[in-house]
This record gives structure tokens, C-alpha cells and sequence, in this order.
């Protein structure tokens, strides 16, 4: 009988025990999994695309991750910086330029991961590593020298904001004997003019990121003039292409997502962010080529079927 | 006794302001603080990428249009608003040429295109972003509620000559289109504020937004209070003008090829005037009266611009607009609900079909005086109107033939067609001719069908020997017709060099069925009915040139000059001998303005704009020369402090006469400075 309840008793013991287990295995259990913050600029397409990749990859990979999403239009910056150490993820993913540079800030122990940014911005934490948005000077000219055989002066407008990616294209274009015409202006209201000085000089404009020279007015007039001059404009994105630039390369958005991906996996198993190179936009399927053959009509430029079926994007068919 | 009076309530006056100043600063500020805190509107080059950019390739032709366009145009551009110094949407017509623009007293203007001025000019069609601001009642503009945030004016565009063809009826002279910018281009915060000595203290503050990628937002508040100009005498003119505005717009990319917007007004305020009314039981035989008019009112517009395909669109507007309006002669209530659609599209053979219709409802309460009253309180008038216009590309890139009409119907007229041909060549990129011959109609008022107006005094003795103080009454007429307008107009646009360019344009106005007032004969109450009646026929003519230098990379000069004449005649039964010469003399035979524009070091900006006048004779108005001039310092990019001074050469002149519907008092416009600082983030 005291044996019973002696078993009983151990028993009872035994369930208490393993009742109090539960939570410490659920949360050994839990730190097997990748904990993931990622904060958004905004809740834009383009980064909803990228962070679709970004969690394709983890899926493909059969890699258990646990993924906390803050948006800086819906909470105020602080209140997320907060929220973010407290939970104390393995990385943060920061999407787009205004998460990135409040991640920069911010957080310094945890590794952290950029992505849809300009390969020109500079970091003070060296906890970083991640994706570039904007595709290689190179890229941009090898893709202009088969699409626009006939071009040997490219003009280009910026301004001291945009001085490391002109620099950038310089130099290219120095190396691929590319004659560069160039206007350097203080705002976008020097822009007609400069443009009107060099567009008479050039065989195809490219446009480059820069808030002090291309705001909608501007865009407006280089893509009418674009086609009233008879000169194909290389835009930004896709956008530019449908509106009125004679082509655009830009990067994948949904595939800089997944390398993004590949990034947080070699830092979820050990690699320093550090030692880590960023990657930017060059592979092939990294890179979208959008057309415009309603423009090309006007500028009098065939383009060849190959180039058009290669196209990710082909407007005014 | 009157000093101290006055002082305490300038005190108060200025307290006010102040008040309502600090108001619009600390809402402003607080859209900033909220903004500061918050990195996700701060605009970054990355988000060049993903904006959404306008097509243009479809609008290619007709963004051609509008630079080479078949019509005397002119466009003030935001940085002219924000270089001119000027406070307020008439002193910025006054760099168009061909424009005349008069400043009566401190709120209050007569502005018209190619003649027949006056306070409520009847053939001069005014927009603000689509809707059209043309009060029936008046047959006119009443311009001292016609504002907004000067700084969310993208454009002014101004098309001189008429508009019948697309705008309807009262385009007869010209058309001006107050464009604001949508509500993506005014995003963060602004915050603007100065104080001067007319200008007794303005603010204004807007907060602009997004929510979601394709939603866009913005909220303005604006107040400003104006100081009495003064009569010829120095004395106060009772006219200081105080107003406070605001409103919104939402703009929503929809998708691809949907693009909405809603947006709207609300304002209130008071301006001053001095009126002088017949009457006959004083020994000068008029009264004269101070008073306010208390002027409040809103819109809601809503539109919807679809792209069909790279060659069509549609695009569908409503909008509701409410006037309110009261003073000792007359108070007015009016409701507008308009709705206006049109569509474009290719048709083979290279021809580009613009139609559209419109629908226009308006209803008003109309409260009169002893001096003036109306037949009918109260009216409702509907209003329909459809066109058609094809543009036929004759030679690509180069002849282009545009024919098109719109018949419309009204209640005072009936059925009214205003067809139009125009042509325009382009023999290079650099040169531009065009020509057109258009009918154009302006339609009766309310006010010239239903109303009853004491208009003039007549002396004892003046209408035979011994006659009796007797007084002019103007009687409203069903059977006023529309005054009707054939137009030719030829213009040439060249640009020498990248740094020149030229625009000219020419016109012969051929005006039927002008109208008169007809005295008829004195009757026993010993008043005289006037009735209007259409008996005078003339015409017009004249020249305007536009140009454009940039002299330096640092120096931009703009300059403008205008030439026209007038001759009128009544027809042989009239015995009007008023308005034929009135309208004659009524006209700046020639008018300049240059502006200079100068970038300096150091951000500072230096604008000078000397402006010339001919005489106006039928308002014993002198010829005049103004200048104004603004210097401006950006210490950062977000900061902007102007210094202006304006009619700098004299310490007043005076630049038009008395209303001829109510005779308010005219007044010297002053020399005045104010200072000002913007803040952008």
C-alpha cells in the first residue's frame, strides 16, 4: 500500500516536474529557431516584394525562423528600437533608407542586414552588411553598348549629393571608352538649362539617383524632351520606362530579397557581418531590363527581338 | 478722442493677429514635431526608384501643345510666385501681358484680358484647379475671395483671347487656370509667416502626407490681415481686409490608370468698403456708407482621371461650391453643383478627338437694399453644354489643324455655339506660328435680368430748365442678349538660343450686340428707368510680347510688353453716350513689366520688377511706373527670409475708378515693405 503511494506520490511529482519543464523546453526549443527583426521604411510594393524573397529563400532552405515585422509609418522609431532589444533577435533586416539608417544608429550589438539601399551610403556600425539596390555603373554601360550600339557620349546631370556615383560612372566610362558629358548643378532648377547645353552633344542620357536634381517636374521635362530631341533616356526603374524613358535597368526586387536571405543564413550560422561583402545587383537574374518600344518608334531606334525578349518589361508594344 | 479710439483698436487688431498667427505657427509646429519624430517622410534618393511617374509619351503631343500651343498663353510658374514678393493671386497677373490688372482699394481689383475692365470684368473666365470661380450673379470675378496658399500654386496658366470652344460661355477675352500642386509634390511641413506695414501680419502653415505608397495628403491654414489703404486726401480708406482660409487635398493613385482627387476650401473674413449710394433727401443727392462685407465660403471637388490606353483618357469632375456674401447694398447666398466629364481618343487618319459635357446647377437667395433689389429673390438656373474638338496632324511634328464647338444651353439665352479653327506650324524646334478665328459668347448676368439698381443722381435743372432731383434707375431686361465676340489671332514663339526666347502674339477682336444702357423717359416718382439693351458693336485690337533671358548663369530677366486699342460705336437707336467712349478711355493703351531675377552668393536671391501703365482715361487715371524689389536669404536649405518693398517709386498712386455696379470708393495703392520667413522641412 506504501509502496502505491509511495509510486503514486513520485508520480505527482514526476508531472509537476515535467509541467514545469514545458516552458524551459518550449524555450530551448525556441532559441534552435532564427529570431528575425526586420523594419521597413514603408509598407511600399517594392519592399513587400523583397521581403516575399527574403522569406522564399528561408522556405526553400527549410530553415526555421521566427520573423517580427515593424513598420516605421505605424510606430513611432523609439518605441521600436525598444521593442527590438527586448526581444534581442539573431539579426535585424532593414529595409529600405530610412530603416537602415535608424538601425545604423541604433542598434550596435545585433547583427544587422540592409537592403533596397544606395551602394553609396556609408554606415558607422560595421555590424552591417546586406543588398544594394542600385545596379553597378558598368552594368548600366555594358547593357547600353548592346542595346544603344551607336552611343559614344552619354550625358549625365547631378549634383554634389550624387558626387560617389558619378565618380563611379567616370570611371567606367573612361574604362569602356564612353566620352562623358557631364553638368554639375546646385538644385533642380538648374536642370533645364543644363540639360539644354548638353542635350545637343550627347547620344543618350543616363539618369542617376539624386533628390537635388530629378523630382517629378524635372523627370517630366527630361522624358518629353528625351523624346522631342530624339536622345534615349536610361531611367531609374521600370516607372520611367512606361512614362517615357527609352529603357531602365534596375535591380530584382523579389531576388534581392532572397540575397538578402543568403546573407542572414551565413550570419545565423556564425559568420561576422564583417566578413561579410555586400552584395550588389550584377547577376543576370538580379537585373531587370525594361523597354519602351513606343519610344524606341519615336527615336527611330530598332531594337533587336533578342534585347526585347530578354526584357523583363516591355511597354507600348 | 478719435486717436485714442483708433489706437485701442489697432492694438486690439494687432493682438488678434498675433494671436491667430501664433495658432498657425504652433499647429505647424506641431506637424513638424510630429514629423521629426518620425524618419519615414523624409525623402530619400532610393525612393526616386519607386515613384510613380506621370506618362508622358501619350501627352507628348499635347505637352507640345501646351509650350507650342495654337493660343496667346503665358505661364506663371511657382518660382515666379515665390520670386515676385507678391501676397495675393492679382498681383501676380500683373506679369502676363495683355492682362490689365487695377487695384481698386486694399481687397478689392478689376482685371481683365484685352478690355472692357472693371470691377466684376464680365469676359474673363477664372479656375482654380477646374472649377470655375465666374460669379453669374455679377457677370465677373470677385477676386478678394479668390486666394489660396501661394506656396501650393504649381501654375498660373493664361490663355489671352477667348475659350469658348472648350471653357464655354464668358471665355470671351481669356481664360486663367489657377493649377495647385498635387498633394505628392507638397509633402512635410511648411511653415510661413511676415508682418510689414500694409501687410499687418499673414501666416500660413500646411502639413502634407502619405499613407500607404499611393495616397498622398495634405491640410493648409492661412489668415492674413491688411491694412486701410489711403484716399488721394491721406486719408483712411476704410478697406482693411482680414481673412482666414483653409483646406485639403487627397490624392489617390489607384492603380495603373486610375488617379482620384478630393479636395477642398473653407474661408471667412471680413473686407471694408465705403459706398457712396444716390439720394435724393440730401443736399449732395448721395449718402455715403462705411461698412464690412462679410464674406465666407467652401468647395468640395472631386476627380477622376483614367487612363484607357496610350492615346485615351477620360476624365470625370464634380464639384459643389458656396458663396456667401453680404454688405449694405446686397447680400447673396449662392449653391453650384457642376459635373463635367471628357474623353480623348485616336481616331484613323491622325486625328485626335477631345469631347466632353457638362452639367451645371446654380441657386441663389439674393437679399437687396433701398439702392439695390432683384425681381426674383430667389433662382435656380440649370445650365448644359457639350463640345467636340479634333485635332488633325497634317504634317507630323510640324501642321497641325484643330476644329472644334460647344453648344450650349443657358436660362437668359438659350442655345449658344462658339465653334473655333485654329492652326499651328512648327517648321523647327525652335520656331512656332499659329492662327485662329473663334466665336466667343458672354452670357447675361442674373443681376442684368432681374435687377433694379439706384444708379446715379440726377441735379435739379439737368434735364430741363427747372426740372427736379430725379434719379437714374437701372431696370434689368429678360431680352438682354449675349454679347458676342469673333476673334482673329495670329502668333509666332522662337528661341534663338537656349538662353532667349520669344513669344508674340496678335489679335483683331470683332464685338456685336455690346451692351448699352438706355435712358428711358422720366416718369412721375421722378425717376428715370435705364434699361441694357444690346446696341453697341466695335472692335478691338493689339499686340503682346513675352521674353525670356537668361543674360547669366546667375541673372534671369523676364519681360513683357502689351499694345491695344478700341473703337466702339452704338448703334444709331441707342442714346447711350456713356459706355462707348467709358470702355474707349477705359484701356492702358501700352503697359510693360520687366523682372530680374538674380542668384547671388552667399543663397541670397536679389528680384527687382519695374512695371509701366498708360493712362486710363475714363477713370482719370494717370500713366505710372512701380517697382518692387525682394531680397531673399536661404541661410539652410529649409529656411527662406525676404525682405520686399513694393510701389517703391511713389508714396501712392491710384490705379482705377469706382465700380459701376456698387460705387465703392477707390483708393492710392501705397509704398510698402514687409519682411518674411519660410520654413520647409
Amino acid at each position: 500500500m506504501f509502496i502505491i503511494y509511495k509510486n503514486l506520490r513520485s508520480l505527482w511529482h514526476c508531472g509537476w516536474i515535467l509541467i514545469l519543464l514545458i516552458p524551459f523546453c518550449t524555450w530551448c526549443f525556441a532559441s534552435t529557431q532564427a529570431k528575425i527583426a526586420v523594419i521597413f521604411s514603408s509598407d511600399i510594393d517594392p519592399y513587400q516584394q523583397s521581403f516575399k524573397g527574403f522569406k522564399a529563400f528561408f522556405a526553400e532552405e527549410s530553415t526555421n525562423s521566427l520573423v517580427s515585422e515593424y513598420y516605421l509609418e505605424r510606430q513611432p522609431p523609439g518605441l521600436i528600437i525598444r521593442q527590438i532589444l527586448t526581444e534581442n533577435p539573431n539579426l535585424v533586416l532593414a529595409i529600405g533608407p530610412q530603416a537602415t539608417m535608424l538601425a545604423d544608429k541604433e542598434i550596435n550589438k545585433i547583427p544587422l542586414i540592409f537592403s533596397m539601399i544606395l551602394s553609396y551610403r556609408e554606415f558607422n556600425n560595421s555590424n552591417f552588411t546586406g543588398v544594394y539596390l542600385d545596379v553597378p555603373a558598368r552594368i548600366k554601360l555594358e547593357y547600353i553598348k548592346k542595346i544603344l550600339p551607336d552611343t559614344e557620349r552619354i550625358g549625365v546631370i547631378y549634383s554634389s549629393t550624387s558626387d560617389p556615383v558619378f565618380n563611379k560612372i567616370l570611371i567606367e566610362c573612361n574604362e569602356m571608352k564612353y566620352k562623358l558629358i557631364s553638368r554639375k548643378v546646385n538644385s533642380g532648377k538648374e536642370f533645364k538649362d543644363a540639360f539644354k547645353d548638353i542635350s545637343e552633344v550627347i547620344d543618350s542620357f543616363l539618369m542617376i539617383p539624386d533628390t537635388r536634381v530629378y523630382f517629378s517636374q524635372s523627370v517630366k521635362y527630361l522624358l518629353l524632351e528625351g523624346i522631342r530631341k530624339k536622345l534615349p533616356v536610361i531611367g531609374l526603374s521600370s516607372s520611367y520606362t512606361k512614362a517615357g524613358a527609352f529603357a531602365s535597368l534596375e535591380s530584382d526586387y523579389y531576388e534581392s530579397g532572397k540575397k538578402a536571405g543568403t546573407i542572414a543564413l551565413r550570419i545565423i550560422n556564425g559568420t561576422k557581418p564583417i566578413s561579410i561583402e555586400p552584395i550588389e545587383p550584377i547577376e543576370p537574374d538580379h537585373i531587370k531590363l525594361s523597354i519602351n518600344l513606343l519610344v524606341a518608334e519615336r527615336l527611330g531606334i530598332l531594337i533587336p527581338s533578342h534585347i526585347i525578349e530578354e526584357s523583363s518589361e516591355v511597354f507600348g508594344k | 478722442m478719435y486717436l485714442k479710439y483708433y489706437k485701442k483698436h489697432n492694438m486690439r487688431n494687432i493682438i488678434k493677429n498675433l494671436g491667430m498667427i501664433i495658432i498657425l505657427v504652433m499647429g505647424a509646429c506641431s506637424a513638424l514635431w510630429a514629423e521629426t519624430s518620425d524618419l519615414k517622410t523624409e525623402i530619400m534618393p532610393e525612393d526616386l526608384f519607386f515613384m510613380h511617374i506621370p506618362t508622358v509619351i501619350t501627352a507628348a503631343k499635347k505637352e507640345q501643345k501646351q509650350s507650342d500651343t495654337t493660343a496667346a498663353t503665358f505661364v506663371i510658374t511657382s518660382e515666379d510666385i515665390r520670386r515676385s514678393g507678391a501676397r495675393t493671386i492679382p498681383d501676380l497677373l500683373r506679369m502676363v501681358p495683355g492682362i490689365q490688372v487695377a487695384r481698386m482699394d486694399a481687397n478689392k481689383w478689376a482685371i481683365t484680358s484685352r478690355g472692357f475692365n472693371g470691377r466684376f470684368a464680365n469676359k474673363l473666365l477664372v479656375m482654380i484647379d477646374g472649377r470655375s470661380v465666374y460669379t453669374p450673379a455679377f457677370s465677373g470675378v470677385i477676386w478678394e475671395v479668390k486666394d489660396t496658399l501661394l506656396e501650393d500654386i504649381d501654375r498660373i496658366e493664361v490663355v489671352r483671347g477667348p475659350g469658348g470652344t472648350l471653357w464655354g460661355a464668358n471665355a470671351v477675352n481669356g481664360v486663367i487656370n489657377i493649377i495647385t500642386k498635387k498633394a505628392t509634390e507638397t509633402q512635410g511641413s511648411l511653415v510661413t509667416t511676415g508682418i510689414g506695414t500694409e501687410e499687418q501680419g499673414f501666416g500660413g502653415a500646411r502639413y502634407g502626407g502619405k499613407i500607404g505608397g499611393n495616397l498622398s495628403y495634405r491640410a493648409y491654414a492661412k489668415y492674413f490681415n491688411r491694412d486701410n489703404t489711403e484716399t488721394a486726401g491721406g486719408t483712411e480708406g476704410h478697406d482693411d481686409w482680414r481673412m482666414g482660409r483653409g483646406g485639403f487635398r487627397v490624392d489617390w493613385d489607384k492603380g495603373e490608370n486610375d488617379k482620384l482627387t478630393f479636395q477642398g476650401d473653407y474661408y471667412d473674413g471680413t473686407a471694408g468698403q465705403r459706398v457712396t449710394v444716390p439720394d435724393l433727401s440730401t443736399a449732395s443727392l448721395s449718402s455715403r456708407i462705411d461698412g464690412n462685407i462679410d464674406l465666407s465660403g467652401g468647395n468640395l471637388l472631386f476627380r477622376w482621371n483614367r487612363t484607357l490606353s496610350e492615346d485615351s483618357d477620360l476624365s470625370l469632375q464634380f464639384y459643389y461650391d458656396r458663396t456667401e456674401r453680404s454688405e449694405f447694398v446686397i447680400e447673396e447666398i449662392r449653391d453650384t453643383f457642376d459635373i463635367d466629364f471628357h474623353h480623348r481618343f485616336h481616331l484613323p487618319l491622325n486625328n485626335e478627338i477631345l469631347w466632353g459635357a457638362k452639367f451645371r446647377f446654380t441657386t441663389d437667395d439674393i437679399r437687396g437694399s433701398n439702392t439695390l433689389s432683384v425681381s426674383e429673390t430667389s433662382r435656380e438656373d440649370p445650365f448644359f453644354s457639350a463640345f467636340v474638338q479634333d485635332e488633325i496632324t497634317l504634317i507630323p511634328d510640324k501642321l497641325y489643324f484643330t476644329l472644334g464647338s460647344k453648344i450650349e444651353h443657358n436660362n437668359y439665352t438659350g442655345i449658344e455655339v462658339q465653334p473655333s479653327s485654329r492652326i499651328l506650324y512648327t517648321p523647327n524646334t525652335k520656331n512656332t506660328v499659329w492662327g485662329a478665328i473663334s466665336r466667343a459668347v458672354r452670357t447675361p448676368s442674373r443681376l442684368e435680368h432681374t435687377i433694379r439698381l439706384d444708379k446715379e443722381s440726377i441735379a435739379p435743372g439737368t434735364l430741363f430748365p427747372g426740372s427736379p432731383a430725379t434719379l437714374g434707375v437701372i431696370i434689368g431686361d429678360n431680352n438682354f442678349d449675349s454679347e458676342v465676340l469673333t476673334a482673329f489671332e495670329i502668333g509666332y514663339r522662337t528661341q534663338p538660343t537656349n538662353h532667349l526666347s520669344f513669344d508674340a502674339a496678335a489679335f483683331y477682336n470683332l464685338y456685336y450686340d455690346l451692351l448699352t444702357i438706355e435712358s428711358g423717359t422720366p416718369l412721375p416718382d421722378l425717376t428715370i428707368p435705364i434699361s441694357v439693351r444690346n446696341k453697341m458693336n466695335g472692335a478691338s485690337y493689339g499686340v503682346e510680347l513675352a521674353a525670356r533671358w537668361q543674360a547669366l548663369e546667375w541673372w534671369n530677366i523676364k519681360g513683357s510688353y502689351s499694345y491695344m486699342d478700341m473703337q466702339l460705336h452704338t448703334e444709331g437707336d441707342s442714346n447711350d453716350t456713356i459706355t462707348e467712349d467709358g470702355f474707349e478711355d477705359d484701356i492702358p493703351n501700352h503697359q510693360f513689366s520687366i523682372r530680374s531675377m538674380m542668384d547671388l552668393p552667399g543663397n541670397l536671391e536679389l528680384d527687382s520688377w519695374i512695371r509701366y501703365v498708360d493712362s486710363v482715361p475714363s477713370v482719370n487715371v494717370d500713366s505710372y511706373i512701380t517697382l518692387d524689389a525682394r531680397l531673399g536669404w536661404n541661410p539652410t536649405e529649409k529656411i527662406e527670409l525676404s525682405i520686399v518693398g513694393k510701389n517703391l517709386l511713389e508714396k501712392r498712386h491710384k490705379e482705377y475708378g469706382p465700380s459701376s455696379i456698387i460705387n465703392t470708393q477707390t483708393t492710392g495703392i501705397e509704398r510698402s515693405v514687409y519682411a518674411s520667413i519660410t520654413w520647409r522641412h
